[in-house]
Order: C-alpha cells, then structure tokens, then sequence
C-alpha cells in the first residue's frame, strides 16, 4: 500500500466503502486503484451512483479470477499504458481514455479497455452477487429494483 | 460394456427428441432417451442475467461448457478459425434435459401455408438450392394441434388472419398485452396492419398441473421458475418417463450409430463418465438439433456408409441454415416499461409473404424484457457514445422509453453452408471436430432490410423520436434456429430423410429435430420441429 497516492487510497477507501472491502485476489491494490479510476469514467457518478461506488473492481477482480481468466493476461500485461491516469484530473482522463480508443497508445490498450468497458458494464448492471452493483445502485437507477431482484 | 436392447434409443431431449419418447413410450414402446447434458434445475441459474442462455459472457448458463470447439467460417471469412463454445459464432442452442427448449423464449409459431411451398412459390434464385417441403402445412395442421395441447400454448384464434386453417382452438386464451403492446398495437392498425397476441408456449392459466406465468421478466435465456413454460423438460418428457417405458440417461454422449453388414442400424455406443458403452436397439432416432444431428451422422462411418450414415450423396450436412434478424430499436418521450413478463407479447405477419420482389420474409415482433446489461450493450444507437457519462445517461432515460420490432427472416438455403468432419482434430470423447462454413445469401440481407424498413415505419407511427435500425451481415449466426443438415424430401437424390424423418438409405434410423427442415420459415421453429416430431413418431410407432 505504501506506493498508493492519497488520491487513490481515497479512491479505493470510496470503492470499499458501506459494507467491508472484499479482499481482492486478482489485482494488486495498485492495480485495483487504476482499474477503479477507468471504471469510474466507463459509469460516472452523478446524480445516481458510479462505478466506484457499486464497487465494479471487486466484480471485476473476482471474475479474473475465475470465469473471466481469458482476459487476466490482457489486464496483466497491458494495465501499464493506463499509468498515466492517476495523476491526472477527471478531464483529462476522459480525454486519455478516447485516445486510448483511438488506439493512440496502442492496439493492446485499446483491447484492454474494450474489455474493461464491458466488465465494467456487467459488474455494474448484473447481480449483486457477482461482486459488482452493491446495493442494487443500477437497478435503483434505472427504477427496476422490484422486478430484478425477483420479488415479483 | 454392452446393455440389453430396447425397442428405440432417441438421442437428444430437446425439442423434437423429448416429443419422440413421450410418444413412443405412451405406445409402449420401451425407450432409452440418450442426454448429453444435465437435468438443470432452476435454482442452479435463477433470476441471474449473467447465468443465462442470453449472454455468454461467464459461459454458457444451459451448456455446453468451453471444453467443446468448432472450427467455423463464416461470412467472407477465408480460413477456419478455432471458437469455443460460449463464442457467439459457434452455433449453440443448449446442452441440457430440454434442450433448448428449457431455456427458450416459448414463442410457438405454425408456419404459414406458404412456407411449405418456397420454391414453388418464388423461385430458386442463383445460387440457393431452395426447395420445396414434401408435406403441405394441411398435412401438419392436426401435428401441430397436438404439439399445441402437450406443451400447452395460449394463443387467440383467428388473430393472425395470415394463418393457415385451424381446425381447434388454442388450449389457453391468450397473455395478455403489456403497455408497450398496447403502443404498438394501435399504431400497426393506423397503419393498416394486422397485430395479434404471439402465440407462446406459457400457460395463461393454470394448464395440466402446470402454475400460470406470474409475468416476471425472466422468459427468454432463462429456466421459468414455476414451470409455466411449455419446456420439453417440464412437459413431454416427465410424462415419458412416467409411463415406465422411458428411462432418461443424462449426461451421456452419443458418438457413434452402429450398424450391421447390411447397413442397418443395430444401437448406439455412448460415452458416460469415461465409459463407453453400446446401447442396442431396434430403432434409432437421431434428435441432436441440426448441427450435432449431422456430426452424428457424419461420424457413423462403415463399409456401406463410407460418407457416413445414411449419407449416400452427399447431402448430410448440407443447406444449414437459421435465420437472419433484422428489424429496429425505438426510442420515445413517454415511459411505458411495466417490467412484465414475456414482453414479446405481439407481433404481425403482414411481411411473411406477397412483399414486392422478395422471396418470403419475416413475421415482426416485439422483443422480450432486454435486462440492463443486455440493453447496455446492444441496445444503444450504433452512433452513440458506448461508455461515459452520456451512456450513462441514455441508459437512465431509454431503459424504460424504447422498444425493438424485429423477425427471423427466412433465409436462402445454400448447399455449400453446412458442417463437415474435421480430418484431424477430435474432441474428447474421439468424435472428430466439426468445421462450419456460412454465408448468408444476398437475398437475406435484402429481405432483412426491407423488414427491417417495416419495423422502423412502424415504431415510427408509434411515436418513436429516434430510431435505428438492426441488420444482419453476412456471417449466418446458426446459433438457436439452426436447421437444415438432413432435409426431408420425395427425391432420395436431393434429400436425406423422407417426410416421415426416416433415412432414404436406413430404414430404421430417423432424424427428428430442426435437421429435417426444408425451409425455416420467417418463424421461431420449435413448434414446428414437435408437429413434424408427432407425425414421425406416429409413423414410428405404426411401423416398429
Ligand atoms: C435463448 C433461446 C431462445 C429461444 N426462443 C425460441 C422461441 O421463442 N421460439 C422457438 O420456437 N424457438 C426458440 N428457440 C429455439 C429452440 O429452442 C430450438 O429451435 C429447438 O430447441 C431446437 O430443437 P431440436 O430438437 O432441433 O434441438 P435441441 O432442442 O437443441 O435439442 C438437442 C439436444 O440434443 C442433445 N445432444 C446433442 N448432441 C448429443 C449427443 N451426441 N449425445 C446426446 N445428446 C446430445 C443436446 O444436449 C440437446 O439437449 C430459442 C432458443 C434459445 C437458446
């Protein structure tokens, strides 16, 4: 933990926030830290909750793990072009992650970020029970609490 | 290890092949019903978007598991690339006691008259072997009544003024219409259309011990928690089995159909938890749906089948085909979201037949509940923002304010599309892999574009402030309506089976899945692989 910035102890202090942080199995802290980072601009907070706060980087982690292995070497290997990010202020990374996209820094991180939006999306939309969504934040958004969690 | 025979093994408990033991063992025929997967339970998958037949992303929820492989090309692809099973492109239906059917969305569709009769109809253009189906749909009419009543469909007779003559009505009145149909009922009327209820495979009332849907979201992908659905798995095959006559053998696979000197078929060899084991019988029917049908087949390899069983001219394995969706997403002001299930609860067949120029087409439909990781990823405008904060933001405003209009449109057979043996590389139970080859013909993707120009006029009348559209390309994706391999005929010399699923050159073996289908009709086409099924059965039992 020691070569976390305070910015992202403060990160990763939100992501774990409510109920106790899950232990993480994939990821380093470090590595959770900026994962958290580019989850958050996949689905921002704003007036409703993001992806920090329903806790993605613990769907995602967890799925590495497991039933996503295929991805962990992705993650492994080309996490390290998103370096650049944790200094930066939210605007900025916004404009890193389009050229990210662009496959300005390269083929690897734009595949990697293609992955990352679509776990982010799954942590973030799926049950709560994958490790993503706590609190039910997305179906409180979209107003489909009721009929998700099966209380029909 | 060698069993002692039975009267019929049947391989395969989906669809067709679980209509085929209710079938054979109310005739008192003794049957063995051969199942490559489990016998899931709802509790193993329940409400869970990412354990469903939907979305693959951590597997597949109903199988098969990722061990399994294809080789596959498709579209203008020029080499065979390596997918595994829960890749989009390997042409899954599911792996499980119901087969696909356990996880279905239950839409019960006959076919139209005309659907029978393509070629007659259109024409064969360049490059299809399309034909004719060699049984008229009044031949099937009272085949469907009895799938209809076995696996219970609630439907409105006389709806659909586009069908076919109905002798008997439905078993169950229809579900009833939720917000969104009701929007789209009025504005298909406006437009001189002719909507009706979908005919579905859920009881709208209670229906042979079966609960009514409580129209929860979780149809299609998923196992239906009260068994409302009319699954194979809930329905025809628990009644097989309680006669006494059936006994279901779970996870085992079938890798071979044996035969004697004369080229008949004398049993099955199965492998179970390692084992090999041979399974003789007297009659043997082939219910893998269409792909692994003809694997099967194609692996059955002897003196007198050199090609594989009852392969005499090449055709096992030919004209695979499934159907190409195309249609359009609405987005609108108002909200009309009543998260009820199905959703799919109307549709129109104004577009199936008699469209200016085009061979066939496609019934439109409205889409079943899209859960909000699904719409997150396919139903936002190709254009738009695919993460951020303006994803964020359509997602919150669109989740309840859209809907999507889309059919199966009938595709072109082509002869060169289908699955062939790889010469190489097997799986792990010794049966070579298969290699798939598909290319949509261009008249699909211009059918698909004028049904899909239909869905949008539509949503458009219905007062949709943004629209787009979805098309195919063309890579045929023979996933869940894959069809076609061993097509039925009069001819043995362009046919595989006659109308009656029997092998031309194995009297004794039958195909009875979507294998046997001449065309696919502009339709989801579980019902009419169980009429088909009745029909061969009956003969089945009349004739062994
Ligand atoms: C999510 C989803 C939604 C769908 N929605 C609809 C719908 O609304 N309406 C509709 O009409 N259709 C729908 N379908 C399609 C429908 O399920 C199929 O058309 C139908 O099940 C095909 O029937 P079949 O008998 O050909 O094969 P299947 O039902 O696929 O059955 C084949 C069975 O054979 C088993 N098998 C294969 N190989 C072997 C072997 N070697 N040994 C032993 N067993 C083997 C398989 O495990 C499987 O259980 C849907 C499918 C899915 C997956």
């Amino acid at each position: 933990m020691s070569s976390l910035s305070r910015r992202e102890i403060i990160i990763l202090g939100a992501a774990s926030a409510a109920s106790a942080a899950p232990a993480l199995t994939f990821f380093t802290a470090r590595q959770a830290a900026l994962v958290t980072l580019i989850a958050e601009q996949v689905i921002p907070a704003d007036e409703d909750p993001g992806a920090t706060d329903a806790g993605v980087v613990y769907y995602i982690d967890r799925q590495l793990a497991g039933t996503l292995s295929q991805f962990a070497p992705l993650y492994r290997e080309s996490l390290v072009a998103f370096e650049p990010m944790r200094e930066m202020p939210v605007g900025a990374q916004t404009e890193f992650l389009k050229a990210v996209e662009k496959k300005e820094h390269g083929e690897a991180a734009a595949r990697l970020f293609n992955a990352i939006i679509d776990h982010t999306m799954q942590g973030f939309y799926s049950a709560p029970s994958h490790g993503g969504n706590r609190g039910e934040v997305s179906w409180k958004m979209l107003g489909i609490q009721r009929e998700m969690g099966g209380h029909h | 290890m060698k069993l002692p025979a039975v009267d019929a093994v049947i391989i395969g408990s989906g669809a067709g092949g679980g209509v085929a033991a209710h079938e054979l063992s109310r005739a008192g025929r003794h049957v063995v019903l051969l199942e490559r997967g489990r016998n899931q339970q709802w509790t193993e998958t329940k409400h869970d978007e990412l354990r469903s037949q939907r979305t693959t992303v951590l597997g597949n929820a109903f199988g098969p598991d990722d061990r399994e492989v294809r080789l596959v090309k498709l579209g203008e692809a020029t080499a065979f690339r390596e997918v595994h099973a829960s890749d989009g492109s390997y042409g899954n239906i599911a792996t499980c006691v119901g087969g696909g059917t356990k996880s279905y969305g239950a839409m019960a569709w006959r076919f139209l008259p005309k659907d029978f009769q393509m070629r007659s109809t259109y024409g064969a253009p360049d490059g299809s072997s399309l034909e004719d189906w060699p049984i008229t749909y009044d031949e099937l009419e009272s085949y469907y009544e009895r799938a209809e009543y076995a696996i219970g469909v609630s439907g409105q007779r006389g709806a659909n003024t586009f069908e076919g003559a109905r002798r008997r009505d439905y078993p169950m009145p229809p579900l009833p219409f939720n917000k969104e149909a009701k929007k789209l009922h009025a504005a298909a009327k406006g437009l001189g259309l002719h909507p009706f209820p979908i005919p579905m495979a859920i009881n709208s009332v209670t229906y042979d011990g079966r609960s009514a849907c409580v129209q929860c979201p979780f149809c299609v992908g998923f196992a239906c928690e009260v068994k409302a659905k009319g699954s194979t798995a809930d329905t025809v095959i628990p009644k097989a089995v309680a006669t006494g006559h059936c006994e279901l053998r779970t996870e085992c696979v079938a890798t071979e159909i044996m035969t004697d000197a004369k080229g008949r078929a004398t049993g099955v060899v199965y492998v179970r938890a390692g084992t090999r084991i041979e399974q003789p019988a007297k009659v043997v029917v082939v219910s893998c749906s269409a792909i692994e049908s003809a694997r099967l087949l194609l692996n059955s390899r002897s003196k007198m089948f050199p090609n594989g069983l009852g392969n005499h001219n090449g055709f096992v394995g030919r004209n695979l085909q499934s159907h190409a969706y195309s249609g359009a997403y609405g987005y609108f002001e108002d909200e009309f979201w009543d998260g009820l299930g199905p959703a799919a609860c109307i549709a129109l067949c104004d577009f199936n037949h008699g469209n200016d120029g085009i061979r066939g087409g496609a019934m439109l439909a409205n889409e079943f509940i899209r859960l909000p990781y699904l719409f997150a990823r396919t139903a936002h405008p190709p254009k738009a923002a695919t993460w951020g904060l303006e994803h964020k933001t359509r997602q919150r405003r669109f989740y309840k304010r859209s809907m999507a209009l889309q059919g199966p449109v009938q595709e072109m057979p082509v002869f060169s599309n289908g699955v062939e043996l790889d010469p190489q590389r097997k799986d792990s139970f010794g049966v070579p892999l298969l290699r798939m080859t598909g290319k949509r013909h261009e008249e699909d993707l211009r059918t698909a574009r004028f049904i899909a120009s239909k869905a949008e006029a539509i949503l458009k009348a219905a007062g949709a402030i943004e629209t787009f559209l979805k098309l195919p390309g063309s890579a045929t994706s023979f996933g869940q309506h894959q069809a076609g391999t061993c097509r039925m005929g009069n001819d043995p010399k362009t046919s595989v089976a006659n109308s009656y699923c029997q092998l031309h050159s194995v009297d004794n073996v039958f195909v009875v899945d979507g294998s046997v289908h001449v065309t696919n009709g502009g339709f989801n086409p579980s019902l009419t692989i169980q009429a088909v099924a009745f029909r061969a059965s009956e003969y089945i039992v009349r004739n062994f």
